[in-house]
């Protein structure tokens, strides 16, 4: 199996509807901020991209605040990500890798399991994003640029989802509220401003939209099949990253021999604390718990100081291929620039799975891979 | 509705028609990722859990935590760890009858029962039902969980709970079923592999056996003898195919179809076959020199077998038939002696000195002079292998190629190091294999090198039996010659030394400072991720994975030399001879001594093992680096003989 993304949807044509919300939004007075909602499969990310290609032609540069751990947009599944774009997107059907401007680790590809803490990853993001790029009480403001964010979401609406969207749009309180709608109603988010009480009007201009796929029942079936099998090419993707494009590494097979044999980072234990975000692990099954498993790399040196919250920044992600305790040495494969690698001295570990394509290539067999297992469903849709 | 479950939860096959319903998880074909390294590991934690010592199960409910951080955790065990951990908090199941941590709310325990219950009935029934629509208890009565649990699930959440007796005793039920339906199948799913390479391997040794069989006749009357009974023992176990096989004389391509399927059974279970290769090469090893012993009880000497092993033996034919199919079987097979060898030489040489040869000793003795044969035939079919093209040498770091084998370079310095470390004076076996080693690495100042260790270890064992004797005259001047040698290689290495530390230095400081915590590895072989490079093949090292305290006393691991012992920078501590202790210690019983770890070569970088060291009393020592070794302590220590 190739690397090769998935086969290309039909560009659609920009609906007239859609064309004058693009219009509205980046003519607004004001540098935008704009929050783009909606159920699986809507449009949103379409939407999203189409809105940052017409922000640009204005603006040079738009921040784009990825929260949408599963199917992330520029970075990697289980990492929330704020970053600041200034070249138009050429292939408005595929996601592309970017470097963040800056990334919490959050360690799972939904919020369910802590919508708290997922809260206030997306404050402490947006906060950075405010004080860095998009605030006007600093003597020097004039020189700060005033950029415009967007924000694209889950497509979890339903339920803890809806109450998650409902926190975050109270506090951000966008300048545009991008709805996307399908035709199965019972799906979609409540029209008007759902996320406020009755009696308030919020300062928010919101603009409904319908979804450009009118198959989309039957598309969001499909493409949900989908969604296990897209995180791992996306991770896939991002550790090939760790080789030079010269090696030309075209398939899994070849990604996987490429990983075994690069020389990885090596980091002592007594340099590194490890954390699980989901769960706790008795400190002598800690490295059982972490061997050949994927790990966000944090460090707490840059703790953001402004904010309240301070979950410690993220890196990048790696991969444990292999632990000594006897020489107390972790052995760490990761894409991260040893520069910025210096300063890590945190591993998260979270529900990151790792590919079983990176594990199993002949002759080349993690023991995590095994034969003869009782047997297993087949993936259950999330 | 939240789900509580990782995505890749174990569940019964989702597309079962009713009929096939018994209950059985059936175990799938291909790989699947599992959150243990080990079918060890997994049964460790199957023996705990169900064991009665509090201790072992709550060390296995600390494994399974461990697992279910990596995800991928079968539901099975989930619920298992989960009534489990309930029983020990409940007073009625606690065996010890001691109230400890037990929850003594009856109401907290009977909420804890029956939330195990309903996840239990709904996590192996649920995806069923939305399948197929068939009501709860119909799916539950098919795959025979007890009609009280799906009860309880159903009042439990829809009416009140039932009574703490009822959940208790449901409990217990539940529990008996996930053994018999998850631990139970999956503990002889994992046995099967191993009783067929064992019967499969039985049967190709057989067939090739009938085939040698007049030819080995001719050499040895008793060996035919021996041969015939293993055969007609062996005969007793095979099916109708085997015996055709037998039948029909073995020609060529029944053997050809034989290696075949060996080699098939290889790539499914490499470290079963290797380890099953050598056990029955062991046991046949042992049978021949049971019938010698007799004779000649009283002589350790273990070149008198040598006609048995030497010759090309059954099994021998079959490992070069199937390394050629599967070259790594080769470099699999001589890690697996070597360690042997190592294990038993140092088992060997506590008992050897301690007591007089017992017979079992003496047993141990042949094992390990058997294995040493062994590693220089593997040795030299790697050779073979090397010079017809099907493994090739490469730099290390190099990605591998996924058609060739290829083996690092610093492989081979490495597996030349670690026969070095267990080479012993007058080991024909080892020795010829460390040259062929050498003449592999293409190294011919070594090889030249090596060429001379017999002279020296000759000498070594002159000046030993010499005790008794008075020194003659040649003898000394001998001596005092090879110590003008000494002295001569000591100031070259010292040289070399320090041209190394300035090199060292220049590196050190272009690449990074003293700061940096991350760093490459330097020296890395591939491996499968999750496992390390082994320092002395290209094998794979199952890593070790308890947590200890990182001990900055190192132990001193005691080694004692019988007269002549060559340590060669033990490769992975780094085991050098401290060179003060063994000169003033008259004692031949010598501490080793491990070097401060050295943080960053994971695997040996240097490709000559012996540089910076010295020959000295047969004892290969590191010569410090800051001062050279005072040649008069070489000449005390000699002189103590």
């Amino acid at each position: 199996m190739g690397l090769a993304s998935p086969p290309p949807r039909q560009a659609p044509l920009v609906p007239q509807q859609w064309a004058d919300a693009l219009d509205a939004i980046s003519t607004s007075r004001s540098p935008p901020i704009a929050v783009i909602c909606g159920p699986k499969n809507s449009g949103k990310s379409t939407f999203s991209r189409l809105l940052l290609n017409s922000l640009l032609e204005r603006y040079g540069r738009v921040g784009y605040l990825d929260t949408d751990v599963g199917q992330p947009e520029f970075f990697v599944p289980g990492c929330l990500s704020l970053h600041l774009v200034d070249e138009c997107l050429p292939d408005l059907m595929k996601t592309s890798m970017r470097e963040p401007e800056r990334c919490i680790f959050s360690g799972d590809i939904s919020s369910k399991r802590d919508p708290e803490a997922y809260i206030n990853y997306i404050f402490q993001l947006y906060d950075y994003f405010l004080e860095k790029f998009n605030q006007s009480d600093d003597v020097d403001s004039h020189r700060k640029a005033f950029l415009p964010l967007i924000i694209n979401t889950a497509g979890w609406v339903k339920g803890i989802g809806f109450d998650v969207l409902v926190e975050l749009l109270k506090y951000i309180s966008p300048t545009h509220v991008v709805q996307m709608r399908i035709s199965a109603e019972s799906k979609n988010l409540p029209t008007g401003t759902f996320w406020l009480s009755d009696k308030k009007r919020g300062s928010s201009e919101l603009i409904e939209l319908a979804t450009v796929f009118t198959d989309s029942f039957n598309r969001s079936v499909l493409i949900r099949k989908n969604a296990h099998s897209m995180r791992d090419l996306r991770l896939s993707d991002y550790f090939k990253r760790c080789f030079p494009s010269s090696l030309n590494i075209s398939t899994n097979k070849e990604l996987a021999h490429a990983l075994a044999s690069i020389p990885p980072y090596q980091i002592h234990f007594s340099q590194v604390k490890v954390m699980h975000l989901f769960c706790q692990v008795p400190k002598h099954e800690v490295f059982y718990s972490l061997n050949a498993t994927i790990v966000g790399l944090a460090a707490s040196s840059t703790l953001p100081t402004s904010s309240a919250r301070c979950t410690p920044w993220c890196v990048g992600l790696g991969i444990v291929r292999g632990i000594d305790v006897k020489k107390g040495m972790l052995y760490v494969i990761t894409p991260v620039s040893l520069c910025k690698l210096e300063k890590v001295d945190i591993l998260f570990q979270g529900f990151i799975e790792i590919p079983t394509s990176l594990l199993q290539v002949r002759g080349c067999i993690s023991p995590y891979m095994s034969t003869n297992v009782l047997h297993k469903l087949p993936e259950k849709d999330l | 509705m939240l789900k509580s479950r990782r995505k890749s939860d174990t569940k019964q096959p989702l597309k079962m028609k009713s009929n096939d319903y018994e209950g059985k998880m059936t175990s799938s074909i291909g790989y699947k990722l599992v959150p243990w390294m080990n079918w060890d590991e997994w049964n460790y934690v199957r023996r705990s859990i169900f064991s009665s010592s509090p201790k072992l199960i709550s060390a296995a409910l600390q494994k399974i935590s461990a697992w279910e951080s990596r995800g991928c955790l079968p539901v099975a065990i989930d619920l298992t760890a989960v009534i489990i951990e309930i029983h020990q908090k409940d007073p009625f199941f606690r065996g010890d009858g001691s109230i400890g941590d037990a929850l003594a709310s009856e109401k907290m325990l009977n909420m804890l029962y029956c939330m195990f219950i309903m996840r239990l009935v709904n996590d192996f029934v649920e995806p069923v039902h939305k399948e197929t629509g068939q009501s709860i208890s119909d799916i539950a009565d098919a795959i025979g969980i007890p009609r009280t649990l799906v009860d309880i699930r159903h009042e439990s959440s829809h009416r009140c709970l039932p009574s703490l007796k009822l959940a208790r005793s449901a409990s217990a039920k539940a529990l008996e079923w996930l053994k018999a339906n998850y631990w139970e199948p999956q503990r002889i799913a994992v046995l099967d592999p191993r009783r067929k390479v064992k019967s499969r391997l039985r049967e190709m040794i057989l067939c090739s056996a009938a085939r040698h069989v007049p030819r080995v006749n001719s050499t040895n009357p008793k060996r035919k003898y021996r041969k015939r009974t293993t055969l007609l023992v062996g005969c007793h176990k095979l099916s109708h195919i085997n015996k055709r096989l037998l039948a029909s004389k073995s020609d060529a391509s029944t053997v050809q179809k034989v290696t075949k399927r060996a080699a098939h059974l290889y790539s499914l279970y490499p470290s079963e076959v290797v380890s099953l290769l050598l056990e029955i090469f062991l046991s046949q090893a042992g049978d021949f020199s049971d019938g010698i012993d007799m004779e000649h009880s009283d002589d350790p000497d273990c070149n008198i077998f040598k006609q048995f092993t030497g010759s090309p033996s059954d099994l021998k034919m079959l490992i070069t038939k199937l390394s050629k199919k599967k070259p790594r079987l080769l470099l699999n097979m001589l890690k697996l002696v070597l360690e042997m060898i190592e294990e038993k030489d140092s088992r060997n040489f506590e008992i050897d000195w301690n007591h007089f040869l017992s017979s079992q000793n003496q047993v141990q003795m042949n094992e390990v002079c058997h294995l040493r044969s062994l590693l220089t035939f593997l040795i030299r079919n790697l050779k073979a292998l090397k010079e017809s093209g099907q493994i090739k040498l490469a730099e290390e770091n190099q990605i591998l190629s996924i058609d060739n084998i290829v083996a690092p370079k610093v492989l081979l310095s490495s597996l030349l190091h670690k026969c070095l470390t267990l080479l012993v004076p007058g080991d024909k076996h080892l020795f010829k294999s460390a040259l062929l080693l050498s003449e592999m690495t293409g190294n011919k100042l070594l090889t030249e090198k090596l060429k001379k260790l017999p002279l020296l270890a000759f000498l070594d064992q002159g000046l030993d039996s010499s005790a008794t004797l008075s020194y003659n005259e040649s003898m000394l001047l001998k001596e005092e010659d090879s110590i003008n040698k000494a002295e001569e290689r000591l100031n070259l290495l010292k040289l070399r030394l320090l041209n190394d530390k300035n090199r060292g230095k220049s590196h050190m400081n272009n690449t990074a400072d003293a700061t940096t915590r991350w760093k490459v590895t330097k020296s890395w072989v591939a491996c499968p991720i999750g496992t390390l490079p082994c320092s002395f093949s290209s094998t794979v090292l199952l890593p070790i994975l308890d947590f200890m305290e990182v001990e900055r006393e190192m132990d001193k691991s005691k080694t004692t030399s019988c007269n002549v012992e060559n340590v060669c920078a033990a490769e992975e501590n780094g085991m050098v001879c401290d060179d003060n202790e063994s000169s003033d210690d008259s004692n031949p019983v010598k501490k080793l001594k491990q070097a401060p770890q050295n943080d960053d070569s994971p695997a040996p970088e240097n490709p000559w093992p012996m540089q910076g060291r010295l020959l000295i009393g047969g004892v290969w020592k590191k010569k410090s680096e800051t001062s050279p070794m005072p040649v008069n302590a070489i000449a005390s220590f000699i002189n103590e003989f």
